[in-house]
């Protein structure tokens, strides 16, 4: 499986952030799927218990995201994208599922 | 002469901020005419009755504002901010958590539901007055002049308590009779009978929602409203324009709640903390 990652890109106007992973099946190259994943500034600070969040932070979350997502295996292609959100209220999950679904296109470049 | 119109604001509980947002716009009335006519403006181009207040979530409006939808409801926010934004009208608000509102009671099971208990909702209140009218006397002062509270009306179960507290805050001798600048005690109006009060309403509703998590910020076109001074870190409405209560949490979730309160509006209205 070929997957790429992004960097995670910072909202200041939400105080959100977000990444997308574009996963392909080597074999099967039709075969292509996106995860949309975002985390509210309050998601991760409630796990991290620091104000400012640290890059080391970002890239713990971006990590667990990946594997999260890595493990998922072959079953993944079912979906042509999948959303992710990180947050601690339900509001703050479906305000970041209306923000992916309305302001990130699914795969503009690579593999897509 | 500055009014304070005062309004609370997300006082259900909810799981959403978690805390409860009183205060409003401190208004000098010569910039009133133009904000009531900017909300005519609005409620007509969309068919709301006058007395009409712009709800969208409160079920005791819903259904009787007019026709409105998400997109319709949040273009007239932007729409009245931006009026309220090209005043001189500052902003002042004390937030606190809904518990300072609420009780457990038991519900189905063993589950509990919160309630509002009308005796903490009193106290709650009293200290909400107190801080809020403080404020205002002190920016009275540095302003050099004089002011009138406004406050939309309260439940009949506890309004009685309430204007007997503004009544002991200006008369009789206790420690909080040293509201030297504010004329009067406290008058109350029902929001449907002060478009003011309307007005009020829908900034301390663009208030809670922009503390929301991945909210839109809507609070950037009245950032200078909030009443604020130029410190050591900057220029900073906290403790000035934007109060967050408890100052010494109990609870490490409290205290946790009040930090990240803090920081979102740092964040929101850029300043430091």
């Amino acid at each position: 499986m070929r997957i790429v990652s992004s960097a995670v890109y910072y909202v200041p106007d939400r105080d959100m952030y977000w990444m997308r992973i574009c996963f392909q099946n080597i074999a099967q190259p039709m075969k292509k799927s996106t995860v949309l994943a975002c985390a509210s500034h309050e998601y991760l600070w409630d796990i991290s218990n620091a104000f400012d969040i640290s890059e080391v932070r970002l890239d713990q979350w971006s990590n667990n995201v990946l594997k999260k997502w890595k493990e998922v295996g072959e079953s993944i292609f079912r979906e042509v994208v999948h959303y992710d959100v990180y947050a601690i209220s339900q509001d703050g999950v479906n305000n970041g599922l209306k923000y992916l679904k309305e302001n990130v296109v699914p795969c503009p470049h690579g593999l897509h | 002469m500055r009014f304070f119109f005062v309004d609370d604001s997300n006082t259900a509980i909810d799981d959403k901020l978690g805390f409860f947002v009183f205060g409003g716009l401190v208004v000098d009335p010569s910039t009133i005419r133009d904000l009531l006519f900017v909300l005519r403006s609005i409620k007509n181009k969309y068919g709301i009755p006058l007395r009409r207040p712009v709800k969208w979530q409160n079920a005791k409006w819903q259904g009787k504002s007019g026709p409105l939808d998400a997109s319709v409801h949040q273009q007239m926010k932007s729409d009245v901010l931006k009026a309220v934004g090209s005043t001189t009208s500052r902003i002042i608000i004390y937030l606190a958590p809904h518990n300072f509102y609420h009780r457990s009671i038991a519900g189905s099971g063993d589950s509990k539901k919160q309630v509002i208990d009308p005796q903490l909702q009193i106290k709650a209140l009293k200290f909400t007055f107190n801080v809020c009218f403080q404020k205002f006397n002190f920016f009275l002062g540095r302003e050099k002049c004089f002011g009138i509270v406004l406050s939309d009306s309260f439940p009949d179960n506890i309004a009685g308590e309430l204007l007997t507290h503004c009544y002991d805050l200006h008369v009789s001798g206790t420690r909080y009779s040293y509201l030297e600048k504010v004329i009067q005690p406290t008058i109350f109006i029902k929001l449907e009978l002060s478009e003011m009060h309307q007005v009020n309403d829908i900034v301390l509703g663009a208030i809670q929602s922009s503390l929301k998590e991945i909210s839109p910020n809507l609070l950037s076109v009245i950032r200078e409203n909030f009443w604020a001074v130029n410190s050591d870190k900057g220029w900073t409405p906290l403790n000035y324009g934007i109060n967050i209560y408890p100052k010494f949490g109990k609870t490490d979730h409290i205290r946790k709640k009040v930090e990240l309160l803090t920081y979102k509006f740092g964040h929101l209205l850029n300043f430091k903390i």
